[in-house]
């Protein structure tokens, strides 16, 4: 169920990018599908199965928490308690689909509950989202990876916080799961796909206004 | 969708294109490289989710906390606390050189068989009839908390709480 309107292309980007972009779209819902047959599998009892469940939903969980305001300790007991919570309740799990919303709304609640506990008194970390340099890149792309990340860094600056945190979580999830994610995560339907949304479409005017624009992104 | 009450532009009506889904892999990589998920937590997470049996309760951590310093020299000693829909469990792990002594308290109280995970070891005691019970000698180590149901229930109240792992 690809949406992808490859006539509707501006001329924002050029076919080679367009092509590239069309790709990745199809990997991602074959990522999905590839999702169904590991939940499968993991409720058949494989452990490998699960394993790799868990590898490939952690990030998205773990950008769940931490967009709910969660410090480093917090955030990492957060989706591991879920992550047990989910292994106790797996064969009532149906879909992927219902498989990430389950997930997504378990980590926002659980979030919400562990902010509210004041007596916890685990460290909590101020988000930063300073420069760590990666020494397997090359130097020039570095740079440039660099200048992106403060490009998009400073357009997310832009939105309100709630759009940025949908955003940020949205980008980690498979297309398809894109609205059931956005109301896991309490915002109003229609706010990001099948249509681009307000969030989405607000993070492309100041990114397309950018002069880095055209340079960082051909 | 707009929730300032405006109506929606066309802009956020177009469908997701070629352009929207560069622009979150954009997202994607500014987050994988300033917030990435922590070294070791997969690890951690495989290691909690080992013997979590289907319909097991789990037990959130609740506090932890590093008691005062004691007079008592080398000695550290921190207090944690989980919680689950039926039980509390709260321990008391004190340092002492290479290995730690756990004393334990679950409530409510009762007999009931107490599995101490920590690394590759399996440890095992009971709780007594208060809910007290303690480990010796345990290693250092991720460490995970298995009390199973007092014995005699009926299988569909067999259920055992399984704590979250935690760093002893």
């Amino acid at each position: 169920m690809t949406h992808l309107a490859e006539g509707k292309l501006s001329a924002d980007r050029p076919a080679a990018t367009r092509q590239a972009a069309t790709r990745q779209a199809a990997t991602r819902q074959a990522e999905a599908e590839r999702l169904g047959r590991l939940l499968l599998r993991a409720q058949a009892g494989d452990r490998g199965s699960l394993h790799a469940i868990v590898a490939e939903l952690t990030p998205l969980l773990w950008h769940v928490a931490r967009g709910q305001g969660l410090g480093h300790d917090d955030a990492e007991d957060v989706v591991q308690t879920v992550w047990l919570s989910l292994v106790a309740r797996l064969v009532a799990i149906e879909t992927p689909a219902a498989l990430t919303g389950w997930l997504v709304t378990a980590v926002r609640r659980e979030s919400w509950r562990v902010r509210r506990a004041g007596e916890r008194t685990r460290s909590a970390d101020a988000e930063e989202l300073e420069h760590r340099a990666d020494p397997a890149e090359p130097a020039e792309e570095q740079v440039l990876a660099e200048e992106r990340r403060v490009m998009v860094r400073d357009a997310l600056g832009r939105l309100t916080p709630r759009c940025a945190q949908l955003l940020r979580v949205i980008a980690f999830a498979d297309r398809p799961d894109y609205d059931l994610i956005a109301q896991a995560l309490g915002m109003p339907r229609g706010s990001i796909g099948p249509t681009r949304g307000r969030c989405l479409a607000k993070l492309r005017e100041v990114l397309t206004a950018d002069p880095h624009w055209r340079t960082l992104c051909p | 969708m707009s929730m300032t009450g405006e109506p929606p532009s066309a802009a956020e009506l177009g469908p997701i294109d070629a352009v929207d889904l560069a622009i979150l892999d954009l997202v994607e990589d500014l987050y994988t490289a300033r917030d990435p998920v922590p070294d070791g937590l997969l690890e951690r997470i495989f290691f909690a989710i080992e013997l979590v049996g289907l319909e097991d309760e789990v037990a959130r951590l609740e506090a932890d906390r590093f008691d005062r310093a004691g007079v008592r020299g080398t000695e550290r000693s921190r207090t944690v606390t989980f919680d689950s829909e039926s039980l509390t469990i709260v321990i008391q792990a004190t340092t002492t050189g290479a290995t730690v002594r756990v004393d334990g308290w679950l409530a409510p109280p009762g007999a009931r068989p107490v599995r101490l995970r920590v690394g590759e070891r399996d440890l095992r005691t009971e709780a007594d009839q208060l809910g007290r019970f303690v480990l010796a000698d345990v290693p250092h180590g991720l460490a995970q908390l298995i009390v199973e149901a007092p014995p005699g229930q009926p299988p569909e109240a067999a259920r055992s709480v399984v704590t979250m792992a935690v760093m002893l």
